[in-house]
């Protein structure tokens, strides 16, 4: 290694260089770590609500009320919807790391629900169907796992008081597929032709998904749609204040940062005011010393973010691992985002460190040094 | 020539109420290969006058001249350049970079370590009898030690022109002169210019420049043995 390379001072400066690695690392760390936990709780948004809503607009009477029969033949006869599943909707919650949120169980009839599980490749991964009985039901693994329940054991408010679906259910199959859901067979005393009062699942033809939802949404007094609109509406007014206060810690941990490792590295440069003065009487000239300065700088701060990096990416696998995987919730480790997020901490510590230190190397006067130096 | 003075001037203050002159109208040449001393007492412009030979003060007036170039019209990357690959600087404290061993030290002058500067290295400080604190860190060695680091390291780029200001000041006196012993065997492949006080390691100098408040008072041209 020639003696003026930039891992030269850092290998023989391990103490003075840890504390801008350090700070680098910590600060990538907190930032990555974060942007792992709000990605994680993404995908379990879109696993639960925006993938299902992908396909189908799901539409309720409001308040007490049933839907209107008129409604009802000009949902199921529009030109642009493929098919109508009538249900009953209880819910369950599911807990995403931070805070419960609730998962709708459809009940509808068997056809209808080997219709829905092909919209969204599910397959029994254990078990069976639901048979005639009502009281049977089928979950999603990651729901399973998420509520710490297997094969043939019992759900409900019935058998849980915590639990919040109402009744008491034998899962009876496991099943595995896009997204995240929960099925029963609707009640057998109830005819189809009523059930379609209590809700439909709206299917559109291919690509007909903006017409069929803003069908949906005109017109129809009396009634709640929840489609994929509404559901990207929800998504950006939870995510969007989300991520503002992301964007505003990391702006304030990169000004944190520039400021304290800026004044950091110039003290440990001004300590080296001697080194820099012997180095320009010996011949180097000021972009020689300026270059040596930043590529010392940058890679301290290239080493602290590459460990920050690697460090969140261990604590996500080991959170994917003892807890998130366990209890159902995708975690992605690379995020291009949060990459490029935590990769502006290194670049504008860098460059904001550099000012006051080029400052300083311009101003270095070898013959003071040589004179005034002890 | 390789240096010439011609009506150099060095006035520090400039501008304001009170002036000192470093260096009052400097009127000199300097040949090749030469071993040339500048003596004086303290503060008369021995350390300015060689600061300004070797570009890294710039005259007030009058210019310095190195192989009939002006070194006022050199921009700060060619003298830089000038000083890196001609000239060697021993100057009166080591300053030495603390946290590299002696061997990179030395090799920081030409920032360089392939085998054979490491060679050449070696071979200088055996020369200068530290070989054996090659591995060490500065603050490992004794002062005389350090000075002979330095000295190493002025002569490890091959130099045109050796620089050296007090440069026996921190060693002893048996260490003085075997270090200016090693110098003078530089004097057929480079210019030795020595500022000192002290008379007895010039004796062997080709040119004496006697120096008195700035001025030169004499050029003993037959070195101080024959004074």
């Amino acid at each position: 290694m020639k003696p003026l390379y930039a891992l030269k001072y850092i290998r023989s400066n391990k103490k003075k260089s840890f504390s801008v690695i350090a700070c680098i690392a910590a600060a990538v760390f907190l930032l990555y770590s974060f942007q792992i936990l709000m990605s994680s709780l993404h995908n379990c948004y879109e696993l639960i609500y925006g993938k299902p809503h992908g396909k189908f607009s799901a539409i309720y009477p409001s308040n007490n009320n049933t839907l209107d029969d008129l409604l009802i033949d000009s949902v199921k006869n529009h030109k642009n919807v493929e098919k109508v599943i009538p249900f009953v909707s209880k819910y369950t919650l599911f807990n995403n790391g931070t805070m419960n949120t609730g998962i709708t169980v459809y009940s509808m009839d068997i056809e209808d629900m080997n219709y829905y599980m092909n919209s969204f490749h599910i397959k029994l991964k254990e078990g069976r169907l639901p048979s005639d009985s009502n009281d049977e039901i089928i979950l999603d693994y990651r729901l399973a796992n998420n509520k710490n329940l297997k094969l043939n054991d019992m759900i409900g408010n019935e058998v849980q008081r915590s639990e919040t679906l109402k009744g008491k259910y034998k899962i009876v199959g496991i099943t595995e597929g896009s997204i995240i859901s929960a099925l029963t067979l609707s009640d057998k005393s109830l005819d189809k032709n009523t059930l379609y009062k209590y809700g439909m699942l709206v299917f559109p033809k291919k690509d007909k998904l903006k017409e069929v939802t803003t069908f949906l949404n005109t017109n129809h007094y009396g009634t709640k749609v929840i489609s994929y609109k509404s559901v990207q509406e929800e998504f950006d007014s939870i995510f969007d204040s989300t991520n503002k206060t992301i964007n505003i810690l990391a702006a304030l941990l990169i000004a944190a940062l520039s400021i304290s490792v800026g004044n950091i590295c110039y003290v440990h440069f001004f300590q080296r005011k001697k080194e820099f003065g012997t180095l320009s009487a010996l011949g180097y000239s000021r972009s020689f010393l300026i270059k040596r300065a930043f590529y010392e700088i940058a890679l301290m701060n290239l080493i602290g973010f590459i460990l920050g990096l690697l460090l969140s990416i261990f604590a996500g696998l080991v959170l994917k691992i003892i807890f998130i995987n366990t209890a159902g919730i995708t975690v992605s480790l690379l995020l291009k985002t949060g990459l490029i997020q935590c990769s502006c901490i290194p670049i504008f510590t860098t460059l904001l460190a550099l000012k006051p230190i080029n400052f300083m190397i311009k101003r270095v006067d070898a013959v003071s040094m040589i004179e005034g130096v002890d | 020539m390789l240096f010439e003075c011609k009506n150099l001037n060095l006035v520090y203050d400039e501008g304001k109420d009170m002036q000192t002159y470093a260096l009052k109208n400097i009127n000199l040449s300097i040949e090749e290969n030469k071993f040339i001393g500048i003596i004086g007492p303290s503060g008369c412009g021995k350390s300015s006058l060689l600061y300004c030979l070797s570009g890294l003060k710039v005259p007030s007036t009058g210019s310095a001249y190195y192989k009939n170039i002006s070194l006022k019209t050199l921009d700060p990357n060619e003298k830089s350049s000038l000083r890196k690959n001609e000239f060697g600087f021993i100057f009166q404290k080591h300053f030495l970079i603390d946290y590299m061993t002696v061997m990179e030290n030395v090799l920081a002058a030409i920032n360089d370590n392939s085998a054979e500067s490491k060679k050449k290295a070696l071979a200088l400080l055996e020369r200068l009898d530290i070989g054996n604190v090659a591995d060490k860190k500065p603050h490992q060695l004794s002062g005389g030690q350090n000075q002979k680091v330095a000295i190493a390291r002025a002569l490890i780029n091959n130099p045109k022109v050796i620089f050296a200001d007090e440069l026996t000041a921190s060693l002893d006196h048996s260490n003085a002169k075997e270090v200016m012993k090693i110098l003078e065997e530089y004097k057929d492949r480079a210019t030795i210019i020595v500022v000192t006080h002290d008379e007895a390691i010039l004796k062997n100098a080709d040119e004496v420049i006697h120096l008195w408040d700035g001025s030169i008072k004499a050029i003993d041209t037959r070195g101080l043995a024959a004074l």
